[in-house]
C-alpha cells in the first residue's frame, strides 16, 4: 500500500522561472509567501502603514516588469526588498522637499550631540518577553528621524555594509557612519530611558 | 575623545576599520575606559536591534492586496502597448513633418522669386503707358487697376 503524501510546495527559484516566462499564478504565489517582509521593510523606512501598504505593492508591480532582470545573484526576498528600500528613499526625498528640516537632523548637521550623550548601560528590558521587547525597539526605531532610522535599518536589518548603504541612500560613507552612531547613540538612550520608566 | 576616533570604534565593531588602523583602536580600547564604555553601548544597541525585528503583518487579505497589483500591473501593460503605436506615428511625424516644411518652404521661396518679376513687369507696363504711333489721328487710352493687377491699354483710330 503506498502512502499519499503532500507535493512539496515549488521553491522560489521554480516559481520565479515560471514568472519570467509570463506566469502571473507563480507570481501571485511569490507575492503571498513574501508579502509581510516586503511591507514591514517599507513600513520600518516610512513608519505609515498606508504609505507603506501603497509602496509594497508598487514594489511588486515594478518587480513584476523587471523580473527579466533578476538573474538570481540574490535570493528573490532580498532583490524584492532592494526595490522596496528604493522606493520608499524615493518616496522620503519627495516628502522632504515639502518639509522644513527636524529640529534632530540640525542637530546633527551641527554635530557633537551625540558626543555629549552620557555613555549608558543597554540592558533596558531584560525582563520583558521577546515580543514585548520588539515591540519597545520599534517604539524607540519610531522616534528616530526617518535619515537615522533608514541607517540602522539599513546596517542592522539587512546587514548591508557603509559602502553599500552610502550608494542606496545617494550620501557619502561619512555621512552614513555619522548617521549610524547618532542612531546608535540616541536609540541607546531612548532605551535608557524607558528601563528608568519601568523601573519607577 | 573626539569625533573621528568615536567613529573609527563604531567601525572597529562594524568590521570596517582599514586593518592600517586596527593597531591603534585596539590599543584605545585597553588603555582607555571611555572609549571601552562606548564600545559597549555602541555593541549592545547592535545586538538589541540586530535580533530583534518586529515581525509585521499585512492585515489586508490575500485576494485583496493582490487585486491591486493584478489591476496596476495589466493598466501598465496596456498603456506600454499604445506608446508602441504612438511610437509607430512618430517615426511617420518625424519625417513627415520635416519634410512637409521643406516643401513648404520650397513654395514659398519659388514664389518669392516669381514676385518681384511680375512686378517688375507691372512696373514695366505703367512705365509703357507712354505708347507713340506712327499712324495718323489716333486716339488711345489706357486703364491700369491696382487691385487686379492689370492694365488695358486700346488704341482708335478715326
Amino acid at each position: 500500500m503506498s502512502t499519499q503524501t503532500d507535493k512539496p510546495p515549488p521553491s522560489d527559484e521554480i516559481l520565479v522561472g515560471s514568472a519570467q516566462k509570463g506566469d502571473m499564478a507563480a507570481f501571485e504565489e511569490l507575492v503571498a509567501r513574501h508579502r509581510d517582509k516586503i511591507f514591514a521593510r517599507a513600513f520600518s523606512i516610512m513608519r505609515n502603514e498606508e504609505e507603506a501598504i501603497d509602496l509594497s505593492q508598487e514594489a511588486w508591480v515594478k518587480g513584476w516588469q523587471r523580473l527579466n532582470q533578476f538573474h538570481g545573484d540574490s535570493s528573490f526576498v532580498t532583490w524584492m526588498t532592494r526595490i522596496v528600500i528604493n522606493l520608499s528613499l524615493d518616496q522620503l526625498r519627495k516628502q522632504k522637499r515639502h518639509r522644513t528640516e527636524s529640529i534632530e537632523q540640525m542637530e546633527e548637521d551641527v554635530g557633537g550631540v551625540e558626543r555629549q550623550m552620557p555613555v549608558v548601560v543597554v540592558n533596558p528590558t531584560a525582563r520583558l518577553e521577546q515580543s514585548e521587547l520588539r515591540q519597545t525597539i520599534d517604539n524607540a526605531m519610531a522616534q528616530l528621524s526617518a535619515e537615522h532610522r533608514t541607517v540602522l535599518v539599513l546596517h542592522e536589518f539587512e546587514e548591508m555594509e557603509y559602502k553599500q548603504i552610502a550608494k542606496t541612500m545617494g550620501c557619502s560613507i561619512g555621512t552614513v557612519m555619522s548617521r549610524l552612531f547618532y542612531a546608535r547613540r540616541r536609540l541607546a538612550s531612548l532605551l535608557a530611558g524607558l528601563k528608568r520608566e519601568e523601573q519607577r | 575623545m573626539n569625533r573621528e576616533l568615536q567613529l573609527k570604534l563604531q567601525a572597529h565593531l562594524d568590521g570596517e576599520l582599514p586593518p592600517a588602523e586596527l593597531g591603534d583602536i585596539t590599543e584605545l580600547l585597553a588603555h582607555d575606559q571611555d572609549a571601552k564604555a562606548l564600545y559597549m553601548e555602541l555593541q549592545a544597541t547592535r545586538e538589541l536591534v540586530r535580533g530583534n525585528e518586529l515581525a509585521l503583518k499585512l492585515t489586508e487579505s490575500r485576494e485583496f492586496y493582490w487585486s491591486k497589483i493584478a489591476r496596476e500591473i495589466d493598466r501598465n501593460e496596456r498603456t506600454q502597448t499604445a506608446p508602441n503605436r504612438t511610437r509607430d506615428f512618430s517615426w511617420l511625424r518625424r519625417w513627415v513633418l520635416p519634410l512637409g516644411g521643406v516643401a513648404a518652404l520650397t513654395v514659398l521661396l519659388a514664389i518669392a522669386l516669381q514676385a518681384p518679376s511680375s512686378s517688375r513687369s507691372g512696373l514695366r507696363l505703367a512705365e509703357a503707358s507712354e505708347l507713340e504711333t506712327t499712324v495718323d489721328d489716333t486716339s488711345m487710352n489706357s486703364f491700369r487697376s491696382e487691385s487686379e493687377g492689370i492694365s488695358v491699354i486700346w488704341i482708335s483710330s478715326h
